[in-house]
Parts: C-alpha cells; sequence; structure tokens
C-alpha cells in the first residue's frame, strides 16, 4: 500500500515536472545564473583516447564562452571499474557527473546516497533536453521515488541471436538461422567440417546460449539483464520468481547444452576461456556468437564483408531494455549540480557539443558521409564514443561507415517486434538480503555456469547439488525478499 | 614508579639510537596507524554520502557484513583451503628457492652462475595475466600443447580443466617457478654474508661439500629461513589473488580444490556488495591470522628466543 | 677495503688445480642438473613470450605460442609505439618514482633495522611489534584512500605512489635478521674507540650489509617499478601515468572487457590482442632487466667482516 502510493506520488511528481517545463524557464530569478566560472569534473568508463585532450581543450573554449564552466574528463578503464567506482563514490571528491548503469549496480548505489536527487533540478536546469526524453526513462531512473539518473534516450533490445559466418552457412547449403535448432545444424557443419575452428560457439565470455534459451521461452531476468540467478515469467498472470535453476524447463536446458558440449560445439575447457567470442571470431578461433544487435552491427563492421556476418534474432517476443542500461548521474559529492546539468542539458540538445564529445573535431578525427554515417579518420587516435554512452541521444546517434546496409530494416523489424513489459522498470533491491545474495551469486558461478555450457559428467548428481547448495546459501531468503518486491510493483503498476 | 625510571633511563640511554628509530615511527602513524580507524567501516551499513563513522551501524550488533562469509557453509573449507594452499606453497617454493640458492653460490663456473641467477629471476616479471593466458594455451584439452606433445608420445589427452585435484600442483608448481628467483635472492644474500672465514677453517679441516653445506650453510642461514616463515605465517589466510583468479578464472569446476578467501569474496561481491562486506572479509583475515602469529610467535619464544619477531 | 681479501673464485681455481674431491664433483654436477633444469624452464617461458610479441595475431590464436615466431610480425610494437610520447613520458615517470622511493626506503629500513637488531636496546621487541602490526591491520582501502586523499591532498601527486611503498615491514624484518649476524663485538669495540651511534651505522654497519642492501633495494626497487595499484587509485591525469599503469590498463581492460562484454548493451571497440599483450610485457620488465647485473655483483661470496675490521 505504502509502495503503491509511493508509486503514485512519483507519477504526479513526474506529470507535474512535465507540466511546470514552461513555468521553470520563465522563472523570475534567472535560475540559470552562469555569471561564476566553474571546473566541473566527469568520470567516463573506457579508455581515453589519444586525441581526447586536444578535442577537450577545443570544448572547453566552447563551454567557456557559452556557459562560463569549463570540463575535466577522467575515465575508469574496464579492469578497475570494481574498485574504482566504489571508491570515488564513497571518498566525497567533488565529482559532477559520472557514469552509471544497471550493471554496476545503479540501484544499490542510488539506494545508499551515492547520488543526488535530480526530479527538483532536471526541470530547470535542463528544460531543453528533458522535452526528448520519454517519460518512462525517468521512472526507470528513480529509486525509492526519487529521480537519480538522467539516462540516455536511445532504446535498446532484449534480442538476443546468433551471429554467424553467412558464407560458412552457404558452403554448406544450410537454411538461414532461424531458431536454435537451425543455429545448431550451422555449429555441427562446423564441427565435421572446419576442424581450424576451434570453438564454433564463441568461447564462454558471452555466456549467453542459456540466455537466450531462457528469454525465448518467455522468462524476464529481475537483473533486466544477463547472467542474473532470479526470473519471474512476465506471461503469468501474477508473476513468481524463482531461481533459474528452479524453472521447469531448467533440465530440458542442461540436457541441450550437455549434447551441444558433448557435440563439440565449444572447447571442453569452455570455462576457463578468457577471451570474448567477437575476438575470437575475428581471429577464425570461433564461427559464431551468441550476442544482441549492437554486438552484429559491430562484428559486421569490423570484419571482412566477404564473410557476410548475418544475425537472427533468437527470443520472439522482446522488450525496450531499461534506459538505466546507460545514464549519467550526479554524484552526491558535487558542489555544482546545477552547472553541470546544465551543461549536460547543452550536450544532449546542442549537436556541436554532443559530436565532439562523441567523435572528436570534425575534419581531424571524423566526418559524416553522405549517408550520415560516421567515417572515423584514426580509430587508434579517436575511437568513436568514448565512454559517452550515458548521454547518448537518438536524435544525434549516427551508425558507423561500414554497418550492415540492411541496418535499418533490421532495426525497423525489432522495433515491429517489441511488446511492453512493466518490469523492466522494475529496480530490484538486494541491500536486504545482501549476504544471502552474494552467497547465490557464489553457488551460482561454481554450480551453475558450468551446468549451463552442459559441463557435467552427471547431470542429476549434479543438478542435485546445486539445488542443494542454493537452498544451503539461503535462496528462499532472497527469493521471499524479491517476491514481496515485485508484488508490490506488480500492485502498483499493472494494469 | 620505578618502571617510569627505567623508561626514562633507558630513552637517556639510547636516545640516539631511538631518535633514529623516529622517521619510520612518524611514517607508520601517519600513513598506517591513522587510517587504521577506517576498520570500523566492517561494522556499518556503508552509506555513500554519510562517510564512514556517520553511516549507521549493521544488523546483528555490527555483525552483518560478515554473514555471508559463513551463511553457505563455504566459510570454514574455503579457511581452510587458504591456509593449506599458503603453506604447501610456502615449504614447496621455499624449499626449492633455498636449493637453488645453495648449488648457485657453491658450484663452479662463473658464467654459468651469473646466467642461471638471471634467468631464474624472469618469471618474476611476467604478470599474473600473462602467465594465465599461458597456461591455458599450454593445458586446455583441444590445442594445448601438453596434449599435444602426450599424443606425440602417445598418450591419451587428458583435460585437466576438469580435474580440481591436478590443480593443487599446477598451482604449487607455477608458484614455485614464479618466485623462485626473487626468493633465492634473499638466500643467497644471506649466505654471502657468512663469514668466509668458516669455510677455510672448514677446507683446512678437510671437509668435504655436503658437510660444509650441512654444518655452516644451513645453520647460518636458519634465522632467515626462520624470519620468512614467521612474516608468510602472518599472511597465511590471505591468498595470492591474481595467481588464483588468472590461473582458475571463473571456471566453477574447480574451485572445490582451487577456491580461497579472495576470490570467493570477489566472486560473492561481483554485484550487490558493498564496502562494508569488503572491508569484512579482510577483518575476518586479519583477526585470525593475528590469532595465529601471536601463538606461533609465543612458541618461538619459549623454544628459541632469539628468532621471535617480536 | 675487501681489496685485501682474495676472491673466492679465484680460491676455488687454485684449489683446483691441486684435487677435486669426488664429493664436490658429485655436488656440482647433480647442482648444475638441477639448477638447469629450473633456468630452463624459466627461460622457456620467456622466450615463447618474446617470439609471441613479434607473432602474427591470428597466427597466436591457432596455433598457440612457439619458441621462434611461426608468423613473424611487428604490429604489436608498432601499435604500442603509436603515440611514442606517452611511453616514454611514462617511462620518466617510473624512473622518478623508482629512484627516490628506493633512496628513501632504503635509508628508512636499513637505519630501523639496524636499530631494532641492536640486543641492548630494551623496547625493540615492541617496536618492532608495533610495526609488524600494521601488516595484520590496516585502514582498508576506502580509509586510506580518503585520509591520502582529503587530508594529505595527495591526488595526482607523484608522493602518493611513494609513501605507501616507502616503509615495507616485510623487509624491515628481513634486513633486521641480516643485521643480526653483525657480531656485537664489533659494534662494542667501535664504540669504545669513541663512535657515535651515528658514525657506527654509517662507517661500520652499512658496509657490512652490502649484500642485504642489495637485495632489499633491489626488492624494494621492484615493488615501484611493478606498482601500478596506487596509479590506479591515486592518480587519474593521463600526464602522471607510471608505466605499469599504463600497460596495465591496456592489458586488464580487454580482459575485464571480454568478461563484462556479455552485460553491457554498448558494442566496444577492439581489444588489444596477445600479440601486444606480450609486447607490453617486454617494453616493461626489459629496463629493470637490465639493471640485475649490477645489483648481482654484491651478490659475490667472499666479503669477510675480518676484512672490514682490518
Amino acid at each position: 500500500m505504502k509502495k503503491a502510493f509511493r508509486s503514485l506520488a512519483l507519477a504526479l511528481a513526474l506529470a507535474l515536472l512535465m507540466g511546470m517545463l514552461p513555468a521553470a524557464a520563465l522563472a523570475a530569478d534567472n535560475p540559470l545564473d552562469t555569471s561564476e566560472r566553474v571546473e566541473l569534473v566527469m568520470y567516463l568508463f573506457g579508455n581515453e583516447p589519444p586525441r581526447y585532450p586536444a578535442m577537450l581543450e577545443e570544448f572547453n573554449k566552447m563551454a567557456l564562452e557559452e556557459l562560463n564552466c569549463t570540463l575535466s574528463v577522467y575515465f575508469i578503464g574496464w579492469g578497475e571499474y570494481t574498485t574504482k567506482y566504489p571508491l570515488l563514490l564513497s571518498s566525497n571528491e567533488e565529482i559532477d557527473l559520472i557514469y552509471a548503469a544497471t550493471w554496476i549496480d545503479f540501484a544499490n548505489l542510488a539506494k545508499r546516497g551515492a547520488f543526488l536527487p535530480l526530479e527538483d533540478l532536471l526541470p530547470i536546469y535542463c528544460a531543453e533536453s528533458l522535452k526528448d526524453q520519454p517519460p518512462e526513462a525517468l521512472v526507470q531512473g528513480s529509486v525509492d521515488g526519487h529521480v537519480y539518473a538522467y539516462t540516455s534516450n536511445v532504446k535498446t533490445y532484449s534480442a538476443y541471436g546468433a551471429i554467424v559466418r553467412g558464407d560458412l552457412r552457404e558452403k554448406y547449403n544450410l537454411p538461414p538461422v532461424t531458431d536454435f535448432d537451425s543455429y545448431a545444424a550451422y555449429l555441427q557443419a562446423i564441427v565435421d567440417n572446419e576442424p581450424s575452428f576451434t570453438d564454433a560457439a564463441g568461447g564462454y565470455n558471452d555466456p549467453l546460449f542459456e540466455d537466450a534459451w531462457m528469454f525465448s521461452k518467455g522468462l524476464h531476468p529481475l537483473t533486466g539483464s544477463t547472467g542474473g540467478v532470479y526470473y519471474i515469467d512476465t506471461t503469468a498472470e501474477k508473476p513468481t520468481v524463482f531461481a533459474a535453476h528452479e524453472w521447469e524447463g531448467f533440465r530440458e536446458m542442461a540436457e541441450k547444452m550437455k549434447d551441444w558440449s558433448d557435440r563439440g560445439f565449444w572447447p571442453k575447457s569452455i570455462l576457463s576461456i578468457t577471451d570474448d567470442g567477437g575476438t575470437m571470431m575475428k581471429q577464425g578461433v570461433a564461427a559464431s556468437r551468441v550476442h544482441n544487435f549492437d554486438n552484429y552491427v559491430s562484428d559486421y563492421i569490423q570484419n571482412p564483408n566477404e564473410w557476410k556476418i548475418e544475425w537472427t534474432n533468437l527470443v520472439p517476443k522482446i522488450n525496450h531494455l531499461s534506459y538505466l542500461q546507460d545514464t549519467m548521474a550526479v554524484p552526491s559529492s558535487s558542489k555544482h549540480p546545477d552547472r553541470a546539468l546544465m551543461l549536460l542539458d547543452k550536450i544532449r540538445t546542442d549537436a556541436r557539443y554532443y559530436n565532439m564529445l562523441t567523435y572528436g573535431i570534425e575534419g581531424v578525427d571524423y566526418e559524416f558521409d553522405e549517408n550520415g554515417f560516421v567515417k572515423v579518420a584514426n580509430q587508434d587516435t579517436f575511437a568513436s564514443e568514448p565512454g559517452t554512452w550515458g548521454f547518448r541521444m537518438e536524435k544525434f546517434h549516427r551508425q558507423g561507415v561500414g554497418a550492415p546496409p540492411t541496418y535499418v530494416e533490421e532495426k525497423a523489424a525489432l522495433e515491429a517486434a517489441v511488446v511492453p513489459n512493466i518490469f523492466r522498470s522494475f529496480n530490484m533491491d538486494t541491500a536486504p538480503v545482501k549476504n544471502e545474495y552474494a552467497a547465490m551469486q557464489n553457488v551460482y558461478a561454481q554450480y551453475y555456469y558450468p551446468l549451463s555450457v552442459g559441463v557435467s559428467t552427471d547431470l542429476d548428481a549434479d543438478i542435485a547439488k546445486l539445488a542443494e547448495q542454493a537452498t544451503a546459501a539461503g535462496n528462499d531468503v532472497v527469493k521471499a525478499e524479491l517476491q514481496r518486491q515485485v508484488d508490490a510493483f506488480y500492485a502498483a503498476n499493472a494494469k | 614508579m620505578k618502571q617510569r625510571n627505567g623508561f626514562l633511563r633507558e630513552m637517556r640511554r639510547n636516545r640516539t639510537l631511538y631518535a633514529m628509530l623516529l622517521p619510520a615511527v612518524l611514517l607508520a602513524v601517519v600513513i598506517l596507524y591513522i587510517p587504521m580507524a577506517g576498520l570500523v567501516v566492517a561494522f556499518k551499513n556503508y552509506q555513500y554520502n554519510l562517510g564512514i563513522f556517520d553511516s549507521p551501524w549493521a544488523k546483528y550488533g555490527g555483525f552483518d557484513n560478515f554473514r555471508f562469509l559463513f551463511i553457505s557453509g563455504k566459510g570454514f573449507s574455503i579457511t581452510l583451503n587458504t591456509a593449506f594452499y599458503n603453506l604447501f606453497n610456502l615449504v614447496t617454493s621455499q624449499a626449492l628457492s633455498m636449493v637453488v640458492a645453495i648449488v648457485i653460490t657453491e658450484m663452479r663456473g662463473r658464467i654459468f652462475k651469473r646466467a642461471t641467477q638471471s634467468v631464474i629471476f624472469l618469471p618474476y616479471f611476467i604478470s599474473w595475466i600473462i602467465v594465465g593466458s599461458f597456461a591455458y594455451n599450454f593445458f586446455n584439452y583441444e590445442i594445448g600443447s601438453l596434449n599435444n606433445m602426450m599424443e606425440a608420445l602417445g598418450g591419451a589427452r587428458v583435460n585437466l580443466y576438469g580435474i580440481p585435484g591436478a590443480w593443487v600442483f599446477i598451482i604449487m608448481a607455477f608458484n614455485c617457478w614464479k618466485w623462485v628467483g626473487y626468493n633465492s635472492i634473499i638466500y643467497i644474500a644471506a649466505i654471502t654474508s657468512i663469514d668466509a672465514e668458516c669455510y677455510e677453517a672448514a677446507d683446512i679441516d678437510g671437509a668435504n661439500i655436503w658437510r660444509k653445506i650441512a654444518y655452516i650453510t644451513l645453520p647460518s642461514v636458519k634465522p632467515t629461513v626462520i624470519v620468512i616463515f614467521l612474516l608468510n605465517i602472518s599472511r597465511i589466510l590471505r591468498g595470492d589473488f591474481q595467481m588464483f583468479f588468472q590461473l582458475i578464472g571463473m571456471n566453477g569446476q574447480l574451485f572445490n580444490a582451487t577456491d580461497v578467501i579472495d576470490t570467493y569474496v570477489f566472486r560473492s561481491l561481483i554485484s550487490g556488495g558493498d564496502v562494508g562486506m569488503t572491508a569484512a572479509a579482510t577483518l575476518y583475515q586479519s583477526v585470525l591470522c593475528f590469532l595465529i602469529i601471536i601463538a606461533v610467535n609465543w612458541l618461538v619464544k619459549r623454544t628459541e628466543p632469539d628468532y621471535a619477531l617480536f | 677495503m675487501s681489496a685485501t681479501n682474495p676472491a673466492r673464485p679465484g680460491r676455488q681455481k687454485n684449489r683446483n688445480r691441486i684435487k677435486t674431491p669426488a664429493s664436490f664433483l658429485a655436488f656440482n654436477y647433480l647442482g648444475k642438473l638441477l639448477v638447469g633444469l629450473v633456468a630452463l624452464t624459466c627461460l622457456l617461458p620467456f622466450i615463447m613470450l618474446v617470439s609471441a610479441s613479434f607473432t602474427n595475431e591470428t597466427y597466436i590464436a591457432t596455433h598457440g605460442f612457439d619458441l621462434w615466431p611461426g608468423e613473424l610480425s611487428t604490429k604489436a610494437y608498432e601499435t604500442l609505439f603509436k603515440n611514442p610520447s606517452d611511453i616514454f613520458r611514462a617511462y620518466g615517470v617510473t624512473l622518478v618514482v623508482t629512484g627516490a622511493g628506493t633512496l628513501a626506503g632504503l635509508m628508512l629500513i636499513s637505519m630501523t633495522a639496524y636499530v631494532l637488531s641492536r640486543k641492548d636496546l630494551k623496547y625493540r621487541n615492541r617496536i618492532a611489534f608495533f610495526f609488524y602490526f600494521t601488516t595484520l591491520f590496516n585502514g582498508g582501502l576506502i580509509s586510506t584512500y580518503i585520509f591520502l586523499v582529503r587530508y594529505l591532498g595527495l591526488k595526482n601527486n607523484l608522493l602518493a605512489l611513494i609513501l605507501p611503498l616507502l616503509f615495507n615491514v616485510f623487509y624491515l624484518l628481513i634486513m633486521r635478521s641480516f643485521m643480526a649476524s653483525i657480531p656485537a663485538s664489533i659494534i662494542e669495540s667501535a664504540k669504545i674507540d669513541g663512535a657515535g651511534e651515528m658514525r657506527v651505522y654509517v662507517q661500520l654497519v652499512l658496509p657490512l650489509a652490502k649484500p642485504g642492501l642489495a637485495t632489499i633495494g633491489l626488492f624494494i626497487a621492484l615493488d615501484y617499478w611493478n606498482d601500478w595499484y596506487n596509479a590506479m587509485l591515486y592518480i587519474s591525469k593521463q600526464a602522471l601515468y607510471p608505466l605499469q599503469y599504463l600497460l596495465y590498463n591496456m592489458i586488464s581492460s580487454a580482459q575485464a572487457l571480454a568478461r563484462i562484454a556479455s552485460q553491457t548493451q554498448v558494442a566496444v571497440a577492439q581489444l588489444p590482442s596477445q600479440s601486444l599483450r606480450m609486447a607490453m610485457a617486454v617494453v616493461a620488465m626489459g629496463p629493470i632487466l637490465l639493471v640485475y647485473p649490477f645489483v648481482q655483483k654484491y651478490f659475490v661470496k667472499g666479503i669477510t667482516i675480518g676484512a672490514v675490521k682490518g
């Protein structure tokens, strides 16, 4: 009841927030005061391109003149974010803008006070860009009734499919891959005829066979992403939370994966492979992998055209992923949230600002071709989108030169396949059961992942062991808590 | 009163010596002791906007953050695993290093000596990330060099990644390999410090090489050996995370035989973990190590007082 | 001072001509065999590493590592040195930090270790414990970080790379065990001759402790040279990145990216390849390997305490 009330309040607040846009813009005592010169600090993920400082110098000339501020950008490397990201947020260092996302524990951090609530600030300082923000994006960026995330507004899809090499498929007269069986036929042909591929299915770091399989059965992961432990069946009347191994189709899936593993679709030591599927395909080690649309596009661009990279969605009913997949947030240590948001507003609405941070300096680092695709001058000095996903905008977002010619149709087909799913706005909170959840994650790493890629000599014993360990780790406690959250969310949001 | 006088007299008598200790003491206080107050975060429900001291206490009298270690009954086995690996690896790698050090200092051939001493130091520079990719290339079932060799010799291929027990020895071997050069330097330095007159006297007495090693070299490196063992006992519950993580990674099949506290904690807190839980795990290791070393040091003090650490 | 003392290898040569006991021959050949084998297992992976850094990427992926590049390619080095100024600047930072840190650390540790080795110092064990305690307990990441960054203001300051590694208690205690082998009688007689404590330490103890100083100095230098962790914490300006952090960043990013590739929605640009990783390792270890032979000369057996006295 309380939760429902809060959701209602949030909806009201948001409606109000959208409604008062003009009012805020016309506020009498001009809140958009830029008389004080400020230096803003932004942290992004990824590696700094060598030409980044040169770009930033230009960027700051512009920002100084128009907004009386300058921006310093620091990068958090992929190999260090687990340590550095929480550290930066907890040390009270002055940071004005930071990248955030579901997969780096956004909800958990927001709940623990890492970010500033933005619901009162956005209408004033981001009035312009707020017009382009879908209302559900603000809801998805909310925790406990406060908006903590100003997300990217680019749509992403829960579609996962097989990325295969069309040239090889044609060579063995196989029909296009349309489902798991035709994918298996492709893999079998590779195993039988192309011994140079030591890993037909592309490694362990896209352990997406089982994710794609479960998604294709209409299951929804409560993390909203792959690699989760807890699922609900969104087609059910009233969703019940269960762990992946408790799903009725689990045994069938484990058998299938064991069959695939025994047929040699991937190496026996798959669990110790540290390369990713994309790299392995490029090197000619793997002949396919399972991943999403964006990765297919990037594989297409990076590999020779004569490989005829193809992708087919294996998940029939797809959703838009939560916008929270990529967002910017204002850490609670920021001294100038107003000015930071004004700059963010500018970046999200002014192509000059957006393009510079995203592609570098025009004419030096990139050009747009006649189709509006980005032509990058040198991948090594300024590769596109250095950590900019948190403020990606649909209207400015461009594909690189070399994208599949069918890109537009394929994307439209995806859009057409989208069905609504209110649980994409559900932000799971594991804090009340953090110990049990930690133990469960560990049980899954040890007992579930091997089964998910068919690494097992005795399926019955291994499945029993997994169930036993999960119970010992407190699976029931976690489930009860998540069920409570799901029920409250369902009551508040189901129509 | 008497003791206080004793203190003052000692201070006055050895004032230069105590003054020489001052820089180190100050440094330790400033960068090691003052931040120690932060240990309290292990008992807090950490809030980012409140900081360490203002965050509320965790549930269960502050011990909530420790529960994930024990909840599934894994705490005990990973603690034992960690202690076992550290002891096993310590004994094997120190023994090898010592033997190598003795051989290198005693054997003939200046160039061979120098060359081998340099070469065995190379693995120290190869980071575990790179060792990890070597290991995979070497051991994997399909194209691994080891299996290729086995097959060429008429043997059958072996999937080592399916045999957890084998990794106890693989890890031991890698650990020896990585540290043999580094550790042997300590022993070489210790042997080098032995008064050459001892050896000369032994030569005159006609002692053979084995006797010289047994009666001169070994007793002389004993203090070093004891110090190194004691120092390592004090981190007996801290696993070498990089080594285990890069060799074993996320291969669940091998965890039963290869999981140590550090890898368990890393995996458990990949998402949804917090600052307090990480601190709790570290504190758990510290307290146990502390108790163990106090006990061991007490034993050493009773039997060989000269070798006690403190 | 040791000029009057005949070097040991020379003595050995003289002795050879007279007679070589069978026991020594057995020791010599067995020992050489053992050390030779150890050296070989250390050398081969290193050669493979260097070879891999010069090998075509696709070849490694499909054939694994080899002793000789299967398909020669210098692409890894070309990629690495595409922005040579970054690498050279990082070398500069590393050299400054390593140089300053090693010098300061060695002075601090040797002085403290010497004082703690003096058996006539009443509180030496308590003070040793005061230092030792910090290896068991520390404030943890967050607390130390906040303290260094907020109270000492060391963010983006090279001191943040030097201070945390300046005082290693393990080295202190190993050093103390080396110093303990210096006979107390020598120190006593020097003091009777009227030398002050400081003079005893500088003019008598330091020269005697050369092998120990070389060992610990080498260890400290290696710690600084290899440190990327503190840079990760305290340095966010790329201009101040030390070499190892620059390289670690590239290698670990690739590895971590592969691990999280399934979770992020973004398709990320190319990852550094195996050969690039190996090339980085070569670049990172090169210079410090060149230093090693110079340190080695302090490990030649035969520095005698008696010689110094005279």
